[in-house]
């Protein structure tokens, strides 16, 4: 999936960020913009044994400043750190599955992949394909199908989600007007809030 | 390219549209109510953590080299026995960039013998020739 994070700046990877610049960006981020990281990271951490959202957010943000990982320049804040959770959280399913995390791995193929490397020395791709992730896919499948049973519209959504599709076109494709498939859209981003699911405010 | 849906494909393509959606999503929505100095404070607080977890991983890399270096400079230490430290001394007793009286070889400890082998291994390696090395 392409994202057009980078509002028509060249994307540099042999550019990247300095830790002065990489520090006064995440310290730079909003509120909000923090909380969408959060969430993210709290999806990507569902059923994930050992780790919190939280936790992976931080792993990330500690991974740039270590210079384990790079933030090319011109890319935007959340798309660097949700790229770099998505692939820690991809290496600590594919270790637990093993049975041995190597935690001197760096793995690329993030969300924005396509796009740029973003990493210094990636060596694996990761490989969404193999059994255990497979396995996983469809346990991920199965939780968020309870989470959303018994609300049809959210699960309209989420079916056109998985198609890849968002706005008008889920709309049309899932039989649903806009305003009817907004409201069940705006339902889903909540049930997906797992700090609101588990009652937590932070 | 058709891509062949599988589970994988499908939970991920749904992870990415929900990136898509928060990052997309105006702010009173991502917020809905929560103050945004306290939501930026977590956010912080989590940096602030990953800050001290990086400056601890760079102590362990750091010590780490230091460590290997020592451990290889000890491998170098010990690869000899302190007989063939004394031969290599005697030998570059005739290398006129070194000096020392050929009565004191036998008086040196192994220990010592050890360390001007290793003195006369750097003084070769740096390539110091010309000046006179006095041991």
């Amino acid at each position: 999936m392409l994202l057009p994070e980078t509002e028509c700046l060249p994307v540099n990877a042999a550019d990247p960020l300095s830790k002065e610049e990489i520090h006064a960006a995440i310290e730079g981020l909003t509120g909000a913009d923090f909380k969408r990281a959060r969430r993210w990271a709290s999806r990507r951490a569902s059923n994930l044994p050992g780790w919190t959202g939280d936790d992976l957010l931080s792993e990330a943000m500690c991974k740039l400043l270590a210079g384990e990982r790079v933030w090319p320049r011109n890319v935007r804040p959340l798309i660097v750190l949700a790229g770099i959770v998505k692939s820690i959280s991809s290496n600590v399913r594919k270790g637990t599955a093993s049975g041995a995390i190597d935690h001197n791995v760096r793995v690329d193929a993030d969300i924005a992949d396509e796009e740029f490397d973003h990493t210094q020395h990636g060596v694996d791709s990761i490989d969404n394909r193999t059994p255990e992730a497979s396995v996983e896919a469809k346990s991920e499948l199965i939780a968020l199908s309870n989470l959303l049973k018994g609300d049809d519209h959210v699960e309209l959504v989420a079916m056109a989600w998985m198609d890849n599709l968002r706005g008008k076109e889920a709309a049309e494709a899932v039989g649903l007007d806009e305003k009817t498939y907004d409201a069940a859209r705006k339902r889903l981003m909540r049930k997906l809030d797992e700090h609101r699911a588990n009652g937590r405010s932070a | 390219m058709t891509q062949k849906i599988t589970p994988t494909n499908s939970y991920e393509t749904f992870l990415d549209v929900y990136l898509q959606e928060l990052i997309d999503s105006p702010d009173s929505d991502i917020l809905e109510g929560l103050d945004p100095e306290a939501e930026k404070a977590v956010g912080l607080k989590l940096f602030a953590a990953a800050k001290k977890e990086a400056g601890r991983r760079r102590l362990v890399h750091a010590r780490t080299a230091i460590a290997k270096n020592m451990s290889q400079a000890n491998f170098l230490e010990v690869s000899i026995s302190p007989a063939e430290a004394r031969a290599f001394i005697r030998s570059a007793m005739n290398d006129s960039r070194f000096t020392m009286a050929a009565r004191q070889l036998d008086e040196l400890s192994d220990e010592d013998a050890l360390r001007i082998y290793m003195q006369i291994k750097e003084l070769q390696t740096s390539g110091s020739s010309g000046s006179n090395g006095g041991l």
